[in-house]
């Protein structure tokens, strides 16, 4: 075989190698970095607008800044410098747009590539929370091998260790709504291995298990 | 080595592509020749050479290397083996890609997209290497240098060993003496840490 071959054997192997489920990850670390810019820009727009509409500003959340228009702009009346840059702002608020509208973008093609992969499991946890767990065990082919004491603590920050329940699946909406969360999230912790192991080695979608395991999480307080 | 000079404590290859920085290292020119700086501060390689293992490489010989990352290692051994053939086994997405990208380039590069475990999917095509070089940090890295050594003609291999990663709780010495063991079927030539480059990794330069 010549070098040639070589590099076109892995080139292909390379190509036939990338499955949806990396795509996914991938997706999952560019909305990552869409966050952590998002709120670094949002910083020092907001130390911008400062300058000009110091009331407004001072007390101004993110979404203040995206919902933000420019006839609304003109409109208040702050002290602050006089001679505006308003065109200027207006163009760093297009882009606050921009990355909001990307990180939709995101959210939405990681939870259709989740339902797609994990049909149960997207059903009982939110998709973007269930990516998150699968890229920190290392994908899909660890989940033979997952425990739900494992499982709970996956996403743990570090100085909670020893109180393992304070995981991704801690953070989920269910467990949030519920008066004890720990329970819960022991409680989904359990449901979620099990879909997730159906998902693994089943690949269909059963509503009749996710009406089950959804029940066995609803009875908790 | 043919091609390879050594300035202090530093080593120089004799650069295969002229003007053209790999990952970014000097180049010297020499009496008129072009070098590339090999710093064994970042190459294993490098630090084994420094350290005295000689691996007896000619100009046209073939080397299957195993855990070739993104090739910086691999160029200044394509630029010693100006005639013969490395063969790079890699298994990360990110990493082949930049070994590709050199191999391009470099045309002894031979870029293997495999895990090193497997050696039932390349063996037939590197079945003409007499070197084998090994740097994998896993904790079954001696089993997948002797399945790897069987295909090897001369059965000649250098094994970089990270200690940490076999066992964290033990010493070096109860390391040593595991890997030892577990290197039996072969003839240890030279064993030595790689200190000060590397004070957790040790090379054992092998032959069947």
């Amino acid at each position: 075989m010549d070098q040639e071959d070589f590099i076109n054997r892995a080139k292909d192997k390379f190509s036939s190698s990338i499955t949806e489920e990396d795509e996914m990850y991938k997706i999952l670390d560019i909305y990552d970095a869409l966050i952590k810019s998002e709120n670094l820009f949002f910083q020092s727009i907001k130390e911008f607008a400062l300058l000009y509409f110091p009331t407004f500003a001072i007390n101004a959340t993110l979404n203040d800044f995206i919902n933000l228009k420019i006839d609304e702009l003109q409109k208040i009346k702050d002290y602050g410098k006089k001679t505006k840059d308003l065109a200027l702002f207006n163009s760093f608020l297009m882009l606050l747009n921009q990355i909001e509208e990307n990180k939709k973008l995101c959210i939405k093609k990681i939870e259709e590539k989740c339902s797609n992969l994990f049909p149960n499991s997207s059903a009982i946890i939110e998709p973007l929370i269930l990516a998150r767990i699968m890229k920190e065990i290392g994908g899909s082919e660890k989940i033979p091998n997952l425990t739900i004491s494992k499982l709970q603590a996956i996403g743990n920050p570090k100085n909670f260790y020893g109180k393992p329940s304070f995981g991704f699946i801690y953070n989920s909406k269910i467990v949030q709504s519920k008066k004890d969360k720990i329970k819960a999230t022991r409680k989904l912790s359990e449901s979620l291995l099990i879909s997730l192991k159906v998902d693994f080695f089943r690949k269909t979608k059963d509503e009749n298990l996710i009406k089950k395991l959804l029940n066995n999480i609803s009875k908790i307080v | 080595m043919n091609n390879l000079i050594r300035i202090g404590k530093l080593l120089y290859t004799k650069n295969l592509v002229p003007g053209v920085s790999v990952y970014g290292e000097n180049l010297r020119v020499i009496n008129g020749i072009e070098y590339r700086e090999w710093n064994p501060k970042a190459s294993k390689l490098a630090a084994c050479i420094i350290e005295g293992f000689d691996l007896k490489l000619e100009a046209n010989s073939t080397v299957l290397y195993l855990g070739a990352s993104s090739g910086s290692s691999i160029s200044h051994l394509s630029d010693i083996l100006v005639n013969g053939k490395i063969y790079g086994v890699e298994i990360s997405k990110e990493m082949i890609v930049r070994l590709i990208n050199l191999a391009e380039k470099r045309k002894n590069i031979y870029p293997i997209f495999d895990d090193a475990r497997n050696i039932d999917n390349y063996k037939d095509l590197v079945n003409d290497s007499v070197f084998l070089y090994q740097d994998i940090p896993q904790f079954d890295q001696v089993d997948i240098f002797l399945k790897n050594l069987s295909i090897i003609k001369e059965k000649k291999g250098l094994l970089v060993v990270k200690t940490k990663s076999i066992a964290v709780n033990k010493k070096l010495k109860e390391v040593l003496e595991l890997v030892r063991k577990q290197l039996k079927s072969v003839k240890i030539i030279k064993e030595k840490v790689l200190y000060p480059y590397y004070p957790d990794h040790v090379g054992f330069l092998v032959s069947g």
